[in-house]
């Protein structure tokens, strides 16, 4: 238990980091990556709905209190992206990397547009097309590409742990 | 094997527990302002590391940079000793109209306003995790004398406000970021307009500037902007940028266009904040006023000396009431045009404004 509590915090706060201090310096047409999102939800479709909307929380926590906004609302929406995923658990086969790259894409594209309606639609501007083309699809194009090496990173530690607790089980048996 | 949790619902509780907690901290957030303890918490976790990674950063970058070729450097140097003589040259010249310029103030009375400001150095140690919005993190806060508020620079151009401040860590808006609003001056004519960061503009680094009077005054591409005398929050006489591109509106009252700011927004490492507020400045221009107008009406009962006196206030008075128009007619501007997310802006002119109105009027 403890051992998962502190991979986790090691993963969000590693992700975070790389988010805010890293990769500003590696911007592909003038974006950033959003690795906190593909974080939260391969943990959802991974490991189900409770881990998912815990490290949705905690990760949403640490963007909206460390990195200006309104504190609650990436809390809120990296929770609901967290749970959702936890729904897909059943369709997950770790051998499959088109899956997971979708699920990714879609959970950035709801995120995104959730984060557009939020700040720039209810305060009057409705230019969506010009947005989704400058700026959410980039960063879902940018996030899907790099879903695929950090998917691969989170599943091999996924798969350690999985067999770390299946051996104590039947130890314990 | 996946472990399956064998009573669904209780993940549905969990989730709903979760998001009632973020919901009941956005609301709390209509009451307060700020994030209370996580502002302390984040000063003593989240930004020594962030501190650490920025700091290897610019090492590794260092390190890249010292490999440029000898070569380089060598044409490098050429170049920069033909520019030392030519601005020396310059130099000579613009020291000569110093002298005059310093005269002319005197003469009007205009030094404090282009007084040289207080500054403090500070490094950027992170940006913001999204592509929405453009801020970043600095590594000086309260401990250091940093304020809400501030006016930040880099070099010689302004690169936003200070909107966040914990312990060793402060957040700064740029003025390129979506929600920025400043007040600017044309610095060739005098006219004012808003200056107004825009999500689409911000890849390309430029900003968009609007609400300029379409009167006689003729302004060209080139022309230089800084913030205005108008602004409650920015210092006068920033340098804001160049003028790249202008064009009449359709409503034929006003003009708009884009600004090339001074400072290149992708790649701010270094920046200096003024330590001095436009509220505190405004704050020590009253009780300056106050001062000089008690002290002429005590030297009222004489006659020959007390005219330059009267005279002094009187103006400072009517300069005053100029100002106050400006900002009036500058927030109603703001308020009918505004569609977009001038909003937070506006109304933060309009606050100041107001008090700014209260202020003056006093005396």
């Amino acid at each position: 238990m403890i051992r998962k509590v502190l991979i986790g915090t090691g993963a969000i706060l590693g992700c975070f980091l790389l988010q805010t201090n890293l990769f500003p310096a590696f911007r592909l047409a003038a974006v950033t990556p959003n690795l906190l999102i593909v974080l939260v939800a391969s943990c959802g479709f991974m490991r189900g709905q409770t881990s998912g909307m815990l490290v949705g929380f905690f990760s949403g926590l640490l963007l909206d209190a460390f990195s200006g906004g309104v504190l609650g609302f990436n809390m809120l929406l990296y929770t609901s992206i967290g749970y959702a995923n936890g729904y897909f658990q059943r369709m997950f086969f770790a051998d499959d990397i088109k899956f997971p790259v979708i699920m990714i894409g879609i959970s950035s594209l709801i995120s995104s547009s959730l984060t557009y309606i939020a700040f720039y639609f209810l305060n009057g501007d409705f230019a969506f097309w010009n947005q989704l083309r400058r700026v959410v699809i980039p960063e879902l194009i940018y996030t899907m590409l790099l879903s695929i090496p950090l998917y691969r990173l989170i599943l091999a530690v996924h798969t350690h742990l999985e067999k770390t607790e299946s051996k104590r089980a039947s130890k314990f048996v | 094997m996946k472990v399956r949790n064998p009573v669904p619902k209780k993940n549905r509780h969990r989730f709903i527990v979760l998001v009632s907690i973020c919901a009941a901290l956005l609301l709390a957030q209509i009451f307060s302002d700020g994030k209370g303890p996580f502002q302390l918490i984040g000063n003593f976790t989240i930004i020594p590391m962030q501190k650490g990674l920025s700091y290897f950063g610019s090492w590794i970058w260092d390190i890249t940079e010292n490999l440029k070729t000898l070569k380089e450097v060598k044409a490098e140097n050429e170049e920069l000793k033909a520019e030392v003589e030519k601005l020396n040259a310059d130099n000579l010249k613009l020291r000569e109209e110093q002298y005059e310029l310093q005269r002319l103030r005197d003469l009007y009375k205009l030094d404090e306003y282009y007084a040289d400001y207080e500054k403090i150095g500070a490094r950027v140690i992170a940006n913001s995790g999204s592509n929405w919005f453009s801020d970043f993190t600095i590594n000086k806060g309260s401990n250091d004398g940093i304020k809400v508020n501030m006016n930040v620079m880099a070099g010689t151009g302004l690169v936003g406000i200070v909107v966040e401040v914990g312990p060793d860590y402060a957040r700064v808006r740029s003025i390129i970021d979506d929600a920025s609003n400043v007040s600017g001056l044309i610095l060739s004519t005098s006219d004012t307009c808003i200056v107004r960061g825009d999500l689409n503009l911000m890849s390309d680094g430029r900003i968009r500037f609007e609400k300029l009077a379409n009167n006689d005054n003729l302004i060209v591409p080139g022309d230089e902007v800084v913030t205005s005398h108008v602004s409650s929050r920015f210092l006068q006489g920033l340098f804001i940028g160049y003028i790249s591109e202008i064009h009449v509106d359709s409503n034929n009252l006003t003009r708009s266009g884009y600004i090339t700011p001074a400072v290149d927004f992708s790649k701010i490492q270094e920046v200096l904040v003024i330590t001095l507020t436009k509220e505190a400045s405004l704050q020590e221009r009253t009780a300056e006023q106050e001062a000089a107008q008690s002290q002429s009406t005590t030297n009222n009962s004489g006659s020959g000396t007390t005219d330059t006196g009267s005279d002094n206030t009187d103006s400072d008075n009517t300069t005053n009431a100029n100002t106050n128009s400006d900002t009036a007619s500058d927030t109603n501007n703001a308020e009918d045009a505004d569609t977009g997310g001038a909003d937070t802006g506006g109304e933060d002119d309009l606050i100041g404004a107001q008090t700014e109105g209260e202020e003056e009027v006093t005396p």
